[in-house]
């Protein structure tokens, strides 16, 4: 902080305006924390049973699968890139999953299909875009409908029950009556906040977002790091997909992780990430999903029709993108 | 106010987070006055710049332009009041034609449509008066010269009957033949009762165009004076604050004997792309190679093959005797090559990145374990070489866009420094760099090989390479037409070499 503390009655200096804008920004810098509190206090007022364990339960295992995805999108984003192709790459991975579990394998080895079915999709996105230099939003755009597609392809037109099984029940269990979904999240973010802190990897993937021409002078080698990134984000797709099976009971490969694209990369934007590439903010991202599905459980608990709250997530959307142009500017 | 007055910017201050950026600056440019901004990079003359077109607001201060007191809020704002800047990255539409970009945004309309006709004759007609006749207007501006670019972007400005032109590093990317063409089109500006300011680092061209000049020092106005009362020694010492004569003068005294050499690099009949025509090029260990020629001459094409960036169609690299193949910039680093873009933006910075990652990028495997980065060995490189090198920032943590150029250069250098290279490749290493950290660069390179690293540096700036070199080549388009060794090497022979090299060349032969 400028120093300057006498009262002074005279023409205000520069020190003062300086001081005043600071207060300002400290607003815009944190306008996200305070909407969301302000969204947790009106709604413990207005909303009947928002302040339940029932509300909080819900949230917390609906929330997983976005948090997830997006922690993956975060690391994508700020390598500079984009992946539209979870949603699909979560249906694949489930489908894949649910085929190989009712084909008579056990659990393990079926989910071990999945996660591998999802790295190899991750694959492609990473190949095409770094060795073909094709935009990430067409080759990810590519695996979205084909990903789709085969998903269908594995498991047919309907819905596949998962009920009775050790998934539904996995899904469905708690310990110390926390959801599993919150015991699996918390490792998750504490890795996935140590990779992007402290691994080499990620302050590559941080380098060839911020500069990536620059990246490839100081000999970083684009094409591994580029695929890692998108195989990274498949896996954490693949364990998102796995999880709303078990959630659900049951795999619709026509509608698992649709649209989860949108709420991940809301999320990311509102954690701050810079979409042209550079820092990854992950707790920003976990944030930001947080906000992104308390938003629909508000909607959803007040019985309000589904389209307003797009409108209310595009609001979100709008201040998010303010407070973080005005944060730049105080930068630059 | 006197009436001549178009400008007067008083007690301007502007503060940054953690930075006080102007401090109390005055400026006043009269009409018809081309008005120098001169200080070293980091002084404030850009941020005033900006404070005066609206991209920055001020936090104290008052602005005047043709008597009334403004405060401009964008860019266009400033615009339409009648201050146009033309900026060293131009900014008009590269796909657009000539016509097209004069007159963005306010064609002359008929029928509702644009009439393309008045467009076209009208952007003529401006480019005549200007003196830059027989430009083809109905040209995309991309396949244009900068330097015509930059006549488009005064047309623009004259279009928009601008009063005071912003010209910021006009002539950085522009050859000798077309920095006189812009400045017979400043003195047209001038004629028509506009003011220009200038800003520059070429103390030549300021003493060419000027009248008046202001100098800022660390956010301080330094002072203004007429051109008259100034010389370049006492503008420069004004500039960094102390006695400029060590800056300027002076030339590398101790040389590598020719048989003392021992070669790390040889390289023989390097061709590609009808850039670089059969180059041989040998290096040896503790010396600096200068490479000098004019712009397009293929010095930074060679530069570029030699650390893998680009693989060359035909010839061969040996690097301590062993034929090398470079196919990547990662094949070079591995052999212990280091190289220093001269566009540092789009090819050196993490801008967004501190100074601890910009420095320690290169060596990340040395400073972590499975992957997983120590931070202490990280902060102990980043302090050591900012103590070292003498970097001016708040510390490791400071971003790398929030440091001036010269200092960004240092971290640039000390990137590759902490990886222990055998051979440095530095191209234009001071450029747009200010005096003080220049003397500092030249010293870092002159450390580099005394510690036994090969040096190629290539610049445009003859004084420079006489100070810093052991050799000189010399090339000139894409063919190597001279070289000049130890104490042969002088700014007369270089210019000599420069100016008649391709015809002696051919003589010859």
């Amino acid at each position: 902080m400028i120093t300057g503390s006498e009262k002074n009655t005279g023409p205000p200096t520069c020190a003062d305006l300086a001081r005043a804008a600071g207060s300002v920004r400290f607003v815009k810098n944190y306008s996200m924390v305070l909407f969301f509190l302000a969204l947790i206090v009106g709604n413990a007022i207005f909303t009947p049973n928002f302040i339940s364990t029932g509300t909080l339960d819900n949230t917390l295992r609906q929330v997983f699968p976005i948090m997830l995805v997006a922690m993956g999108m975060t690391l994508v984003i700020s390598s500079g890139g984009i992946d539209i192709s979870v949603g699909s790459i979560m249906a694949v991975s489930a489908a894949v999953i649910a085929k190989c579990y009712t084909g008579g394998m056990s659990v393990a080895p079926a989910v071990g299909c999945g996660v591998l079915v999802a790295g190899l999709c991750g694959l492609l996105n990473g190949v095409l875009i770094s060795k073909f230099t094709i935009q990430p939003i067409i080759v990810t755009l590519i695996v979205m409908f084909a990903g789709r597609g085969v998903a269908q392809m594995i498991l047919g037109e309907f819905p596949v029950s998962l009920m009775g099984t050790p998934f539904e029940t996995f899904g469905r269990e708690r310990l110390w009556s926390v959801p599993v979904q919150v015991l699996l999240m918390i490792p998750l973010v504490a890795i996935m906040f140590f990779v992007v802190k402290k691994t080499v990897f990620a302050r590559r993937v941080e380098a060839i977002g911020d500069n990536r021409r620059a990246a490839g002078l100081v000999g970083i080698n684009i094409f591994t790091v580029t695929v890692g990134v998108y195989v990274l984000c498949a896996v954490l797709c693949a364990i998102a997909g796995a999880m709303e099976a078990a959630r659900g009971g049951r795999v619709d490969a026509g509608r698992l992780g649709m649209y989860i694209e949108l709420d991940a990369i809301a999320a990311v934007a509102i954690g701050g990430t810079c979409f042209t590439g550079g820092r990854a903010r992950i707790l920003g991202t976990v944030f930001g999903a947080v906000l992104v599905q308390l938003v629909t459980v508000i909607v959803n608990m007040n019985n309000i029709q589904y389209h307003y709250s797009l409108i209310l997530k595009a609001i979100v959307l709008i201040a998010a993108v303010w407070a973080q142009r005005e944060k730049q500017e105080a930068l630059e | 106010m006197t009436e001549n007055l178009l400008l007067k910017m008083r007690g301007i201050c502007k503060s940054f987070p953690g930075v006080k950026a102007l401090d109390n600056v005055d400026v006043s440019v009269s009409r018809g006055q081309v008005h120098a901004l001169i200080g070293e990079n980091g002084a404030g003359k850009s941020t005033l710049i900006k404070v005066l077109t609206g991209i920055y607001r001020k936090d104290a201060g008052d602005i005047f332009f043709d008597g009334e007191s403004i405060s401009p809020v964008s860019a266009t704002q400033s615009q339409h009041m009648g201050i146009s800047t033309i900026y060293q990255e131009l900014n008009l539409a590269q796909y657009l034609s000539v016509a097209e970009n004069i007159f963005i945004g306010r064609e002359p309309k008929r029928y509702g449509l644009i009439d393309w006709k008045t467009v076209r004759g009208r952007a003529c007609a401006i480019l005549e008066d200007m003196g830059v006749g027989g430009v083809d207007v109905t040209r995309p501006l991309g396949e244009l010269s900068v330097a015509v670019r930059q006549m488009v972007a005064i047309a623009r400005a004259l279009s928009l009957e601008s009063k005071l032109l912003v010209m910021d590093e006009p002539t950085s990317s522009l050859s000798e033949g077309e920095v006189g063409l812009l400045f017979d089109v400043i003195r047209r500006v001038k004629a028509r009762g506009a003011s220009v300011i200038f800003i520059s680092h070429k103390l030549d061209e300021v003493f060419a165009i000027c009248d008046a000049a202001t100098i800022l020092r660390d956010g301080r106005l330094v002072g203004a004076y007429p051109m008259e009362e100034m010389t370049k020694l006492k503008m420069v010492s004004l500039m960094i604050g102390r006695d400029a004569t060590s800056v300027l003068h002076g030339k590398k005294t101790a040389y590598v004997e020719p048989g003392d050499r021992q070669m790390l690099l040889s390289a023989h009949r390097l061709s590609r792309a009808h850039k670089t025509k059969q180059i041989d090029i040998d290096i040896a260990s503790g010396e600096v190679l200068g490479v000098s020629g004019l712009l397009g001459s293929g010095r930074t094409e060679l530069a570029r093959i030699l650390f893998g960036d680009d693989i060359p169609e035909q010839g061969e690299i040996f690097i301590g005797g062993r034929e090398v193949r470079l196919k990547t910039p990662r094949d070079a680093i591995k052999l212990g090559l280091g190289f220093c873009s001269e566009d540092r933006k789009s090819e050196g910075l993490f801008p967004n990145m501190t100074v601890m990652e910009n420095m320690t990028i290169g060596v990340l495997d040395e400073v972590s374990r499975l992957g997983v980065m120590s931070a202490k060995a990280q902060w102990t490189i980043a302090q050591t070489y900012i103590e070292k090198l003498k970097i001016k920032a708040s510390g490791p943590h400071q971003k790398m866009k929030e440091l001036s150029g010269g200092n960004q250069q240092k971290v640039l250098l000390a990137r590759w420094l902490c990886k222990k290279p055998i051979l440095m490749i530095l191209d234009e290493p001071t450029r747009g760099i200010d005096l003080g950290a220049k003397s500092e660069i030249e010293e870092i390179i002159a450390e580099l090989s005394g510690g036994g690293v090969a040096v190629l540096m290539i610049s445009s700036e003859l004084e420079e390479l006489v100070r810093s070199c052991d050799q000189i080549v010399v090339l000139s388009e894409g063919e190597k037409v001279g070289q000049l060794v130890g104490r042969e090497i002088s700014e007369e022979r270089l210019v000599d070499i420069i100016a008649h090299g391709r015809a002696a060349l051919e003589d010859s032969i």
